[in-house]
């Protein structure tokens, strides 16, 4: 949960600082907008400064995605062997067996997006310090100032939060043991009800989906109607020689 | 002859196989295309298509999803919008089922891989390949394009180092018409490379299944990331489900569940599963999210009204198909008539795009940072030595070599005239372009105009940027590149013009 929303923290933040630099260029990454904002910095910082925030962002998504039940939290913890030796002694049409299989495959699948997207995080933050850190930045008053302060100050928050989720996934199989006999006597006693599904996530696809065939629906008009298909038109009716290995 | 029905009956494409090729052939159905080696030019190629297929196939008749999102980057912001839009309704309705029905690409590795050899089979370095793609995504359509669209130059990462849609359907098709002759004096290391690796997936497709869809398809690995909520594609119930794993075993792509992002939902786990625990999503257009539980049986569908429905929807597609083939053919684009030639001059070489021939007349509208000035030039008339090149600011090529022409013009200076004819597509960009970038050029800037297809089309010989023409100061053609030409190339063409006149 403390990832989860130092995630969105961060993420609006840095998101925040794009789109000031992406509203005042006429391009999408607008050599000059950038030069204006960050002065001595080099663009290249907008490109990893995008990166970090969409990492953010996606991170966040996927916490939501993929977040758990408080049993199935504990039940993630267990071992593949262990697991395995549950289905041998319960009933395979049983929901509770499901879910602990659901589960499984779902805890390495959080480790690894945990540590891939912590990775990236953390390359990411370390390129944009390298490059864009100056303290004369912060001695400008103007707001494009504070927006460069906030998105440092963000930053700072966020990689304890990134270390923290790393470090929370080894932790866990300290304790696996003592929740392993927790859900070994609920799945004996035939508990289904334990297991109700949670109906937010339920509904998470069908949310999904509504929300990005509208999102798509209004990008396609606004994009039509302000002449954004004329480019594509360009690119397709012309050749370009290189552009298909010709050249 | 029950022998021979049932020999026939093995070579029966499959459903799906159809539905493949009937893709492949809507998407370049603008068959006149091969037969006269140039592209079609027309409006429907502001939409794109879902799969990959390349719009410099001269059958094309619609855009590059993967190609125009990478061209967006440096575009308007309107068009970054309209791009983001179309892929994510791509992703959201069909996810990566669009790889498994309506990608020409893969239907040709399918058929690659009916050929009777041993094939590798899927395992724990397949299941990490994979992974590539997303590497790919992210690195060549994306980084790439962006970093040079930061110095206003277009270069799809991906297409131009990688794709072998491109190489296949958009350089040797061009290649094969004889009108593009002139494109063989073009090819460099880049072909080969990209010859190699088209060659190198086609083999490789023989021996692993879909080997470019499962290891390098950038647009499938994005599609992929939206196959658990797309409107379309394959669900498993997981109630029904009792992990006998039958449908990971027989498939042939490195799944782990079904649906998941490497599932192309061709269907066939579905008649596999004991349970029947398989079936399509969306399958009666409900936007249902996926039940733990069933509460109620869907009601059955009999077979007569199921083949009605077949037989509806291949009459429709049929239709459509008819259809799109006679409104391309009969679609030709708009020409003025020609312009009357001045008789030509006895001592000079005949009229011709070749070296050694003159170089027809014709007149441009001139341009500057401000926009067209309303004044008129003859680019062939100006009675000293003329480097005309034409180019175009969607072209990233096209911009990396203009320096060297700035350069030259300024080196030469009043020697020789140097005239940067833009494309009338996309002209709009040209002006502030050129105000940032060659405010203080010697160099004279004209628009190409569209329509005057006996000139400047003829002139152009097809429909390949850069072009660069060097003529003497009678209008003789000394020497001429297509494609890209370095400054070396293009200084030694202006002292060889020079001491022809």
């Amino acid at each position: 949960m403390l990832t989860s929303v130092a995630c969105v923290v961060v993420g609006i933040c840095l998101i925040a600082a794009c789109v000031d630099i992406y509203m005042s260029g006429n391009k999408p990454f607008s050599p000059e907008a950038v030069a204006q904002r960050f002065d001595v910095i080099d663009v290249t910082v907008y490109v990893c400064l995008s990166i970090v925030a969409v990492c953010a962002l996606v991170s966040f998504v996927l916490s939501l995605l993929f977040s758990a039940e408080k049993i199935k939290t504990k039940a993630e913890r267990y071992s593949d062997a262990y697991i395995n030796s549950l289905y041998a002694k319960a009933d395979l049409a049983s929901c509770d067996l499901g879910l602990a299989y659901v589960v499984k495959t779902q805890r390495k699948k959080r480790f690894v997006l945990s540590a891939v997207l912590c990775a990236l995080l953390v390359v990411g933050t370390v390129v944009f310090c390298v490059f864009s850190f100056n303290p004369d930045n912060y001695q400008r008053d103007d707001v494009n100032a504070s927006v460069i302060k906030l998105s440092f100050a963000g930053l700072i928050c966020f990689l304890p939060a990134a270390a923290l989720a790393i470090v929370r996934e080894f932790i866990l199989k300290v304790i696996r043991k003592t929740e392993g006999d927790a859900l070994k006597r609920i799945i004996s006693d035939g508990n289904t009800k334990t297991l109700a599904a949670n109906p937010f996530r339920q509904k998470l696809p069908l949310y999904v989906k509504f929300f990005c065939i509208i999102l798509a629906a209004a990008f396609i008009t606004y994009g039509f109607l302000t002449g954004g298909s004329d480019a594509v038109l360009v690119k397709a009716v012309n050749l370009c020689m290189e552009c298909v290995g010709l050249g | 002859m029950n022998k021979f029905i049932s020999t026939v009956k093995r070579y029966i494409p499959t459903k799906r196989k159809l539905i493949q090729l009937y893709f492949a052939l809507l998407y370049n159905i603008n068959l006149k295309g091969f037969a006269t080696g140039k592209l079609y030019k027309g409006e429907s190629k502001r939409f794109c298509v879902p799969g990959i297929n390349c719009y410099s196939c001269p059958g094309a008749v619609g855009a590059c999803p993967l190609g125009s999102m990478q061209g967006a980057y440096g575009n308007e912001k309107s068009t970054m919008f309209y791009m983001g839009g179309i892929i994510l309704l791509f992703c959201i309705m069909f996810g990566r089922m669009i790889c498994g029905y309506a990608c020409p690409f893969g239907l040709i590795q399918e058929l690659f891989y009916k050929v009777k050899t041993p094939k590798v089979k899927k395992g724990p370095l397949t299941r990490i390949l994979s992974y590539l793609k997303y590497f790919i995504l992210v690195f060549l359509a994306v980084i790439v394009p962006v970093m040079y669209a930061l110095k206003d130059q277009a270069v799809p990462g991906f297409c131009k180092y990688i794709c072998p849609a491109g190489t296949l359907e958009g350089g040797i098709s061009l290649l094969a018409n004889k009108v593009n002759n002139s494109y063989f004096s073009s090819l460099g290391p880049l072909f080969t490379w990209k010859f190699a690796l088209l060659v190198s997936f086609i083999v490789g497709s023989v021996f692993i299944f879909r080997i470019f869809c499962r290891f390098v398809c950038p647009l499938g690995a994005l599609y992929g990331l939206f196959n658990r909520f797309s409107v379309f594609g394959i669900k498993l119930e997981e109630s029904k489900c009792v992990h006998c794993n039958l449908c990971i075993s027989n498939c042939k792509l490195d799944i782990k569940k079904v649906g998941d992002h490497e599932c192309i939902s061709c269907g066939e786990c579905i008649n596999v599963c004991p349970t029947k625990a398989i079936s399509w999503k969306g399958s009666v257009f409900k936007l249902h999210p996926n039940q733990v539980q069933n509460t109620k049986e869907p009601e059955p569908v009999t077979d007569k009204k199921r083949r009605i429905v077949q037989i509806i929807s291949a009459v429709v597609m049929l239709a459509v198909l008819i259809g799109a083939f006679f409104y391309y053919w009969n679609d030709v684009p708009e020409t003025k008539a020609p312009v009357v030639i001045e008789k030509q001059e006895e001592d000079l070489p005949p009229y011709g795009v070749e070296v050694g021939n003159t170089c027809m007349p014709f007149e441009l509208e001139l341009f500057d940072t401000a926009g067209l000035t309303g004044e008129k030039l003859d680019p062939t008339k100006s009675e000293k030595v003329t480097v005309i090149n034409f180019w175009g600011t969607w072209c990233g090529p096209c911009v990396a070599e203009l320096p060297h022409f700035n350069g030259l013009a300024k080196e030469y200076g009043d020697d020789i005239t140097v005239v940067a004819i833009h494309s009338d597509n996309g002209f709009a960009a040209a002006p502030s372009f050129v105000a940032k970038n060659y405010g203080d050029s010697p160099m004279v800037f004209a628009k190409d105009v569209a329509g005057e297809v006996y000139h400047t089309d003829y002139l152009m010989c097809g429909d390949a940027y850069p072009v660069t023409f060097v003529l003497d100061s009678r209008g003789v053609i000394t020497s001429k590149f297509v494609s890209s030409v370095t400054e070396d190339e293009l200084r030694a063409a202006i002292d060889d013009a020079l001491a022809n006149s």
